[in-house]
């Protein structure tokens, strides 16, 4: 028997202690691969929402790569070290140090390379799920499943090259030096955790700071950043330091240790998260940065359907240029027709200015008749026949995209209740009314809106001539009103709405691309059904990373229950001689799984919270909060059922072995 | 009064290997006594302590602790009963490693939710008795193993249990060591009144007991009683041995 037939043999006959490793690489394969599949299919790239998701999914790609390799670093660890007797038998009968790490080199690639072959097998079942899966998601047609050979040359050649880093860098796992600390392998006693008062006290320093930062400022890159550098480290010592010293500032009370169960599990438990403390804290981190991601989408899924209920109208055709001729609109009155609706058509002027200060900061406005604005009022659902003094103006504001700057905003340009124009400065108008709503949001603009009597529209506009003929124009904006449309419902892909913005989107996007026109026009439910695709594709990656992770990071942790359950089924066969009850043992075992399960998911929910709170609230005036919240309940389903059937298996093995 | 009784005891090992394990003993303990269990290897020692210590059960016949019966028990009430009668001391100790000398001593008295105070009392009563009040703080695996075996055996009798099963509790100990945990166990038995039943290979510590049982191929073989003299008892185990047991590599673990 020469060398590799020997490390051959070693793992084929090693199968059940191989299994665990050998399952979770093959895993990892599978994802990756299934995710390649997808974004090289030939369908994909021709379609429309192809390239970008072809984009999220090779960042999601990318995460599981990442995510693979230190899951396999981790298994690997974990693996030598029950097989640290195995290594120093070999040492006694006189194997050289080069030897064991070539048998150690050999193995890892074999496996890997099963691994490879299984897991791309695996995959290509796994790929016709998902292609059927992420078509329907995202709103493409069916993608016909083909013969993938890009995918598995990238697959395969990124894992062979994962697999021989990870076989080069356990080599440094193993202290081959050391024969008797190897052959005692996993009899050693387990050292007390101990943790650092310096590293608590920098953890503790870390997540404060990252909080602060947060609460203090937001929305700067800078401060995300420090604040995302800061947290993540600060989570890590939360694991490695601050939890064992939470649990011996515990035991330190008698009182609370020494009662019933207690003084088993809480004594367990500061082992169980110190060895684990690595991958918990990977969980954590991934478990936060996923559950931030559908967070942000849902949020964002509600802005898009506010937008949609708050625009009364069905289409808007904005000219920034007094049009020349209004052929564009024969279009729009055509598919409309075609659907067969009922519309109205409103057009409104309105005029650029700015509002000045004494400070001679120039803030742009949009001035509107009050004509205009008293015809449009009631589709608007505001108040009519508002009446204005010579010199009176209501100023209307949006309800606030950017909550913060608002205020600054509104402060800025309105003196005393006065504004001043810029093309007017001579005489001020007196705010007589400030409206704050989102009635305007159809506008392509942000600017607040001013209304003003018709006198000032004209000598606003004639001083705007003065200054250049391109200002002057009015910008005018058609809007259609189709009462069929507004049943407060959503629109469908298939619903008439929805086709009829589709194409009209579509042919305003083919003119756009021929030449330099001088209008936009957008349909509610385009705008609609675009957000609601480009969110789907977020939330389906970010909830499918999320999955993989729940998925792995709970087979990870029953692989390291599994490779301790010996030296447990001693432990608690040796209690139960002396009068532990099966009942109490399951109790000590379910809350130390527990632990290790739903800590994870409990400080990432709190990290989430915390991050995205303040950072969306800036952003969009709708409920973070129930969203993240919505996420989590979903991942702690999740989670719960991994850990039910972990801990139901876990149980059932000790209690086998039970007296 | 009798703590233990067991009468007519069979055991079958049923399977492709029939194996009489034990058959036809009778054993009575009464209350204080000091009663060991000798055997060669396969002779049934174990299986007659598994028996005792409710952990395996009975073909036939009848095991009488304090005059229950622990085999008409379900599974909690025998560990209740376990853990409240019984107090048990292992050859490789069985120790928690992630529990100090004191945590592992209180063990069985915080699984019945006692008071602190109380347990806090009987751990310095037993820890004074067994001479380890110094180590209470450390962990199991910075002391030695004279201190670990002192420490289970503060662990079996800090619930004040009707009876101490001992299981080759100096296997693991080198001499010096092993006459410490004797002179322990004796010293429980003489002072509180603990009564104890040890199985061992070993004559010397068997030479601390009151009576010795002898068992042979699951048979009750001998039974011999010490007298005042320990060295003339230590005389009498090894004859008993020699006759009974025959071979010669019996007593080739004998350490003097």
């Amino acid at each position: 028997m020469n060398f590799p037939q020997f490390a051959f043999n070693n793992v084929r006959r090693n199968a059940r202690a191989y299994i665990a490793y050998f399952l979770s690489s093959s895993f990892m394969v599978m994802i990756f691969f299934a995710y390649s599949v997808f974004i090289y299919h030939p369908g994909v790239a021709n379609s429309e929402m192809g390239p970008s998701s072809a984009t999220s999914m090779q960042i999601a790609a990318f995460i599981v790569y990442i995510f693979a390799f230190f899951f396999v670093l981790y298994s690997i660890s974990s693996f030598l070290k029950s097989r640290n007797l195995e290594f120093g038998l070999l040492t006694i009968l006189g194997a050289r140090p080069g030897q064991i790490n070539k048998l150690i080199f050999m193995e890892n690639m074999l496996i890997g390379f099963f691994a490879i072959v299984t897991g791309l097998a695996g995959g290509m079942l796994l790929s016709k799920l998902f292609l059927l899966l992420s078509t329907r998601v995202i709103g493409i047609d069916d993608l016909p499943f083909y013969w993938p050979v890009k995918a598995i040359l990238i697959t395969s050649i990124s894992f062979i090259s994962l697999f021989l880093v990870i076989s080069i860098f356990t080599l440094l796992f193993i202290r081959k030096n050391r024969v008797l600390e190897l052959l005692q392998g996993n009899a050693k006693p387990k050292k007390q955790p101990k943790a650092s008062i310096l590293l608590t006290l920098l953890g503790t320093a870390l997540l404060a700071t990252g909080f602060f930062t947060l609460q203090i400022e937001i929305g700067s890159p800078t401060v995300l950043l420090v604040a995302a550098i800061t947290g993540i480290a600060g989570t890590y010592f939360f694991y490695s330091q601050l939890s064992v010293f939470i649990v011996r500032l515990l035991q330190r009370s008698r009182k609370s240790t020494w009662r019933g169960t207690r003084l088993l599990w809480i004594s367990e438990m500061s082992y169980k998260l110190r060895d684990n403390s690595r991958i918990l804290f990977m969980i954590t981190v991934v478990t936060a940065l996923a559950s931030m991601g559908a967070g942000v989408v849902l949020s964002l899924n509600q802005a898009g359907r506010d937008v949609y209920h708050e625009n009364p109208f069905s289409v808007n055709m904005t000219y920034y240029q007094t049009p020349d001729s209004k052929t564009e609109l024969n279009r729009i009155h055509q598919e409309l027709e075609q659907a067969g609706v009922e519309y109205t058509e409103i057009r409104i002027d309105t005029l650029y200015s700015s509002a000045v200060t004494g400070d001679g900061k120039e803030h742009t406005l949009r001035l509107m008749g009050l004509q205009q604005f008293n015809k449009l009022a009631s589709s608007l659902g505001l108040k009519e026949d508002n009446k204005l003094g010579r010199n009176e103006a209501i100023l209307i504001d949006s309800e606030a995209i950017f909550i913060d700057s608002k205020e600054q905003v509104a402060a800025d340009y309105v003196v005393n209740g006065m504004v001043t124009l810029k093309e007017q400065s001579a005489a001020a108008l007196t705010v007589k009314e400030s409206l704050e709503t989102d009635a305007f949001a159809f506008f392509q603009s942000s600017a607040p809106i001013l209304v003003v009597p018709e006198p000032w529209m004209d000598t606003v506009q004639t001083a705007l001539a003065a200054e250049s003929e391109a200002n002057a124009s009015p910008m005018i904006e058609y809007a259609y009103k189709v009462p069929a449309w507004d049943t407060g419902a959503l629109p469908k892909a298939d619903s008439p709405e929805a086709i009829a913005g589709a194409n009209l989107g579509k042919w305003n996007a083919e003119m756009s691309k021929k030449s330099e026109t001088p209008f936009f026009l957008t349909t509610r439910a385009n705008t609609y059904m675009l957000l609601k695709q480009s969110t789907a594709m977020i939330s389906f990656v970010s909830i499918f990373v999320a999955l993989i992770f729940s998925v792995s990071s709970a087979s990870f942790l029953y692989f390291k229950l599994h490779s301790e359950l010996t030296a447990d089924i001693r432990m608690y066969r040796a209690l139960s001689k002396i009068g532990l009850s099966t009942r109490e043992m399951s109790a000590t075992a379910t809350k130390q799984i527990a632990v290790l399960f739903y800590i994870p998911v409990f400080v990432s929910a709190l990290q989430s919270y915390v991050v995205v709170r303040p950072v969306m609230s800036s952003l969009v005036n709708t409920g973070v909060g129930s969203s993240v919240l919505v996420t989590f309940a979903a991942y702690l389903v999740l989670q719960s059922v991994f850990f039910l059937i972990v801990k139901s298996r876990y149980i059932w093995s000790l209690k086998k072995m039970m007296v | 009064m009798n703590v233990l009784e067991v009468k007519a005891l069979n055991k079958v090992y049923a399977g492709k290997v029939h194996t009489q394990a034990l058959t036809d003993i009778h054993l009575s303990i009464e209350s204080g006594e000091f009663v060991g269990i000798m055997g060669p290897s396969g002779s049934g020692k174990t299986t007659l302590l598994n028996m005792v210590s409710t952990i395996d059960q009975p073909s036939s016949g009848e095991v009488l602790i304090n005059g229950s019966n622990p085999y008409l028990m379900n599974k909690k009430e025998l560990a209740l009963f376990r853990r409240k009668q019984l107090g048990f001391v292992f050859q490789d100790f069985n120790l928690l490693e992630t529990l100090t000398v004191a945590e592992n001593i209180v063990l069985p008295l915080t699984l019945d939710n006692r008071k602190l105070s109380e347990m806090e009392t009987l751990l310095e009563s037993v820890a004074g008795q067994l001479g380890i009040t110094d180590i209470l703080n450390k962990r199991t695996y910075e002391i030695s193993g004279g201190q670990r075996q002192r420490t289970a055996i503060a662990r079996a009798i800090i619930t004040s249990p009707a009876m101490i099963l001992a299981d080759e509790p100096t296997g693991a100990l080198d001499s010096n060591s092993s006459r410490i945990v004797m002179e322990s166990l004796e010293e429980i038995n003489r002072q509180a009144g603990a009564t104890l039943m040890l199985v061992t290979h070993d004559p010397l510590a068997a030479s601390y007991c009151n009576r010795i049982v002898f068992i042979k191929d699951g048979k009750l073989a001998a039974e011999i009683h010490r007298g005042d003299n320990r060295q003339a008892f230590f005389q009498k185990i090894i004859d008993t041995l020699s006759f009974w047991g025959g071979n010669s590599h019996e007593l080739s673990s004998i350490r003097v």
